[in-house]
């Protein structure tokens, strides 16, 4: 510690004022935020597959039932990734909206299919405000032709198209170096490609520009002072 | 006895504390700039808040506090502790008006978790997140990695059982300053080399896995800079299993392992010294102990049955493994795999990987290889004094840049870190526990929080109780301080009340 001078609670007077600042700020973003405008939901962001199946699945054992070798009706990425082993090698039908990018091969393509509501039933959540947690997906295998199905993946502005797959879940893809996969044997799209418009927050845009002013009066400011100096 | 700080004390931790807001708001604003130039308005302007009140805020701070006071060791612990708390709280502005935060805390959370190299993320529909506002994601890896290795290299050689600090030789010098712009152009010089390395061969693999050009450079940029500086955060909800490449995993694995190792060790390497890198305590342990994690996840791999073949072995469970020892957490499965597939043993090495963690002096978080093996090597000597006649004198060595005798100080200081280390991990997942989760799963996620891993089991997550959000934070901030730091901040509220003038 350097020499007394100012001690005591005395010190804290600066902190207290830099916290009334920060509160000040925070109060700022929150009103901000408050009044951020709500997108109108586009036309078709219904899934005709309505809602996916649940995702917490507590035993694997007494929840699932499984013939060998028949269909078993549409999985949900959460019930695979609890119970990989019981689904392994079966085969599934799986709903799900591409997102992020379509990896194509020479031989077909990899992607991203999310089941999540983000990706289904309620839609991105830019579009709705309605928090539902995390993403939650498996990746897909579409060999040939099967490839050229999705045309655009989700992202920001747009809801990817959704795809509904039937094909062998894999646990351990020797394909994939091991990951849970499924290897589509049938691919449609149930649900076109759909923009994601984002009305622009102008309260938001005028409370930038407003603070970026003043750091750049401050940051001129600081400067001549120190030129001054 | 405790000192009662004064304002200049107080006064000094925070004009530091202000210059590094003022910092992240010209980078927030850099980004910013992105979002504009992509046509991404809303997230521009949320940027723009967010660099608006960091640069306002750190300018009228570093004018008000201006000092010439000498910065001593305690003040940048302090600073450092400060530092780490309030800019999370200016790099969470624009993640919290993106919308894609249930709260202020997540977003505070999220951004704690970038700086301070975690990865742990609670972002809601990711997915669907603006490129910008992913880049800030990204970005605040970056700075928190050089910030960590800088402070590890400057302020924690003191004290924290960390032996040798830069050069060979170099005696420590006692102003903190002039180190620091020395250090910091060397680990931004190595961090860069490496990244745009890294960048070059994630793009040339992500192309040739399928993605288009420009989509190849933006994903290969962003995974680039979580790797190297071993942060955890990545552009898609599926981590690096979203790219079906086994190149792309082979240059994360090489880009980790350059993020893991001390930049002590990188500027012995600059310098042509290679022999370092074998000689090293610290490479030999982190050797051992990744063969010991390994070769424990590996029969874990087999009694599971989860892994039939050596490339499948290779792609799921050495990459797995490389990310926790390195502390990164960039995972190549859904986290929840580990456990619902990978049965009990490899979890366990997991944590065990997490726990122990890379090189001091980098950007890894964990106990740091290096007091591992201090702790072996005191071990020993404990052995050899006891089997040898009670004349006989025992002297153990190291090489850390030079050969050194162990002495009781770094040994007892790497124990009180072992120790608080597995202390914190084990109260993280008691207060799991006690809020109804699976204890083995909150302890895992706890030592994913305290030693700045981004894997975690789902008990963090958007759903998480608040308090549970608030005590990861704090197990985040303590393993990123090594404890140390955030102890000397403590320090020097209670000597306000307590201390003599």
């Amino acid at each position: 510690m350097s020499r007394p001078r100012t001690t005591g609670p005395q010190a804290l007077v600066p902190w207290v004022v830099a916290l009334a600042a920060i509160a000040g700020a925070v109060a700022i973003v929150g009103v901000v935020r408050a009044t951020a405008p709500l997108p109108t939901p586009p036309d078709g962001l219904e899934v005709p597959e309505g809602k996916a199946p649940g995702r917490d699945v507590l035993n694997c054992e007494r929840v699932i039932i499984i013939t060998p070798g028949e269909p078993i009706g549409r999985l949900s990425s959460g019930v695979a990734v609890e119970c990989p082993d019981r689904f392994d090698g079966q085969i599934v039908t799986y709903v799900g909206e591409v997102v992020g990018d379509v990896l194509r091969r020479s031989d077909g393509a990899w992607v991203l299919m999310n089941d999540d509501p983000y990706a289904l039933e309620q839609g991105p959540l830019d579009v709705t405000e309605q928090y539902a947690g995390s993403n939650s997906g498996l990746s897909v295998w579409l060999p040939g032709a099967m490839a050229d199905l999705p045309d655009r993946a989700g992202n920001a502005r747009w809801r990817g198209d959704v795809l509904h797959v039937t094909g062998v879940m894999l646990r351990s893809d020797p394909d994939d170096g091991g990951g849970l996969t499924i290897r589509a044997t049938e691919a449609r799209v149930v649900s076109e490609e759909i923009p994601i418009e984002d009305p622009v927050n102008v309260l938001q845009a005028l409370v930038a520009v407003g603070l970026l002013g003043l750091a750049g009066a401050l940051a001129w400011w600081v400067r001549i002072r120190d030129e001054r100096r | 006895m405790l000192l009662r700080p004064d304002w200049d004390d107080f006064r000094l931790i925070g004009f530091h504390a202000a210059r590094v807001v003022a910092g992240l708001g010209v980078l927030m604003l850099a980004t910013a700039g992105l979002a504009v130039l992509r046509g991404e308005w809303n997230d521009a302007t949320a940027l723009g808040v967010g660099a608006g009140l960091a640069v306002s805020a750190g300018l009228t701070g570093t004018v008000r506090l201006r000092s010439r006071e000498h910065l001593d060791w305690s003040h940048a612990m302090a600073t450092a502790a400060a530092a780490w708390l309030v800019a999370a709280l200016f790099g969470a502005v624009p993640l919290f008006l993106s919308g894609h935060f249930g709260g202020p805390l997540d977003a505070y959370f999220e951004a704690f978790s970038g700086l301070t190299g975690t990865g742990l993320t609670i972002v809601q529909d990711l997915d669907h997140l603006g490129a910008s506002m992913n880049v800030w994601r990204h970005l605040m890896h970056l700075v928190g990695g050089l910030a960590t290795v800088v402070v590890a290299l400057t302020v924690f050689t003191v004290g924290t059982g960390q032996s040798g600090t830069f050069t060979v030789g170099e005696a420590r010098d006692d102003r903190i300053m002039p180190n620091v712009p020395r250090i910091a152009r060397f680990v931004s010089k190595v961090i860069a080399t490496y990244g745009l390395l890294g960048i070059l061969a994630l793009t040339l693999t992500t192309w040739l896995g399928g993605l288009p050009p420009g989509r190849a450079l933006w994903h290969a940029t962003l995974l680039a800079i979580s790797a190297v500086s071993t942060g955890g955060f990545a552009p898609t909800s599926m981590s690096v299993g979203f790219y079906h490449s086994g190149w792309v995993e082979l240059s994360l694995i090489v880009l980790m392992i350059a993020g893991a190792l001390s930049y002590g060790l990188h500027y012995q390497l600059w310098r042509g010294r290679r022999r370092e890198l074998f000689l090293h305590l610290e490479t030999r342990t982190l050797l051992g102990t990744f063969l010991v994690v390994t070769g424990g996840a590996m029969l874990g791999f087999g009694r599971s049955d989860a892994f039939t073949d050596a490339a499948m072995l290779f792609r799921k469970g050495f990459f797995t493994m490389v990310s926790a020892h390195t502390t990164t957490g960039l995972s190549v499965v859904a986290d929840r795999l580990v456990v619902t597939d990978w049965g009990l043993l490899a979890p366990a090495a997991m944590v065990g990987a997490m726990a122990v963690g890379g090189m001091a002096g980098s950007s890894t978080g964990g106990i740091k290889v290096l007091r591992m093996g201090l702790v072996a090597k005191s071990i020993v000597k404990d052995i050899k004094t006891v089997l040898l006649p009670e004349s006989a004198l025992v002297v153990e060595t190291y090489h850390a840049q030079r050969r050194q005798i162990l002495r009781d100080g770094p040994v007892r200081a790497a124990v009180s870190l072992l120790l608080l280390g597995l202390l914190t991990n084990m109260s993280g997942g008691i207060v799991g526990m006690l809020l109804g989760f699976d204890f083995t799963e909150a302890l895992f996620d706890a030592t994913a929080a305290t030693s700045n891993t981004g894997f975690s089991l789902g008990v963090l997550s958007p759903d998480a109780p608040a308090v549970l959000k608030l005590v990861a934070i704090g197990l985040m901030w303590f393993g990123r301080l090594e404890f140390f730091a955030a102890f000397t901040l403590f320090g020097y509220v209670i000597a306000l009340g307590r201390g003599r003038t």
